[in-house]
């Protein structure tokens, strides 16, 4: 990435970095582009040759074009003097990247180049929330384990708790449903005959049957201990 | 007949158990299907819902999750999931399901589980198969379960 960018600075001069690096900008909205020592010095001599360039030659300024590159270099896409996130910016960056071309490849090869010592909590968090967006639900949870470790008690951390608990027993119980079998023993005798319909069944009868849940559960009424299932 | 499980030690494996329902020569004879019920009082309503391993999340219907009063609007993440080798988009949602006791065959068991909803409601609506899959990330991993094919009996607690 950083070598196409320095290709199409020493190209144009600017202007088509500034076109690269904005697509690299708006890919990566949340996490910022923190551009390493080598692509800064680039952009540093770019926008300084494009400085130099417009001033010796002021009347051939464009709006929105070569007159923009240089306040767009300097001020854009140096490192971001608010930047909060730690060194390891660049490999997050990639991550929402991934997410953003909905590549779980691309993702995944990026999961694995993140360091994650040094790590905020939200730092994370982030990276959970962008594994389940990406639909990688196993990486989200070593990410978690990774962060819980870090930070136990932390709120952005504590709301993934229910999804990544490990396996436990349950606490609470409730009585057992005589109705079932009567039910199994209906869909098993009848099921066939309703194919496609909403049905509704209570202790093996048939109550009502309709084209959709919605349907059905307003022809029903009160659905307490009802079967509601689709034949 | 009570047949809860055990460890070796005497202290329970599972808190309850109820049949599946396997029926010959139809689709859902593939399928191991259980009665359960979803979300909490007054808007719990008991359904059908396939076991199905190679799926995270409680999956369901759009049309169930109006009906259990899941806030669709209000996902506490978006996600997607590959069902059946198809990308669905959608929300997560915590939601309460109750694995549901036959009798004499222990307790009833409710749990708080992730529920995931698609956002187009023709992404997950499968013709003869019950509205609602019970994946293993974020709901089958919740509680310990056991399967016996023998006597078509699913174990869970």
């Amino acid at each position: 990435m950083q070598d196409n960018a320095s290709k199409a600075c020493y190209e144009s001069e600017g202007f088509r970095a500034h076109n690269y690096l904005s697509k690299v900008k708006e890919d990566s909205p949340r996490w910022g582009y923190k551009p390493k020592s080598k692509l800064t010095a680039v952009l540093d001599k770019a926008a300084e040759k494009t400085a130099w360039r417009t001033a010796r030659t002021e009347p051939t300024i464009q709006p929105g074009t070569i007159g923009v590159v240089p306040w767009q270099l300097t001020l854009d896409f140096r490192p971001q003097a608010d930047a909060e996130l730690s060194e390891q910016q660049p490999a997050l960056a990639r991550l929402e990247l991934a997410v953003n071309k909905r590549s779980e490849q691309a993702f995944i090869n990026a999961l694995q180049e993140v360091d994650w010592e040094d790590r905020q909590a939200r730092e994370f968090a982030r990276a959970i929330k962008l594994a389940l967006n990406i639909g990688a639900p196993t990486a989200a949870q070593q990410i978690y384990n990774k962060g819980v470790a870090r930070y136990p008690n932390h709120a952005d951390l504590q709301r993934y708790a229910r999804l990544f608990a490990p396996t436990r027993t349950a606490t609470r119980t409730l009585p057992p449903n005589p109705t079932l079998t009567a039910n199994r023993e209906w869909l098993k005798s009848h099921r066939s005959e309703y194919r496609g319909q909403w049905i509704a069944i209570r202790n093996g009868e048939l109550l009502e049957t309709a084209s959709s849940l919605e349907e059905l559960i307003a022809r029903v009424g009160d659905t307490t201990n009802v079967l509601l299932t689709r034949a | 007949m009570n047949m809860l499980l055990n460890f070796t030690d005497g202290t329970p494996f599972s808190k309850g158990a109820a049949d599946y329902n396997n029926v010959p020569g139809y689709e859902l004879s593939e399928h191991m299907v259980l009665m359960v019920e979803v979300g909490d009082h007054p808007r719990k309503r008991m359904t059908e819902a396939v076991v199905y391993t190679g799926v995270p999340y409680l999956i369901c219907t759009r049309a169930m999750a109006k009906a259990v009063g899941i806030a669709l609007d209000k996902p506490e993440e978006t996600g997607r999931v590959r069902v059946e080798g198809v990308w669905v988009e959608g929300g997560i949602h915590n939601v309460t399901l109750t694995l549901l006791a036959d009798e004499y065959k222990g307790e009833s068991v409710p749990l708080p589980v992730w529920a995931f909803v698609p956002d187009r409601e023709e992404d997950f609506n499968p013709e003869h198969l019950p509205p609602m899959y019970l994946g293993l990330k974020g709901c089958l991993n919740s509680f310990l379960f056991a399967v016996d094919p023998f006597s078509q009996t699913f174990h869970f607690g």
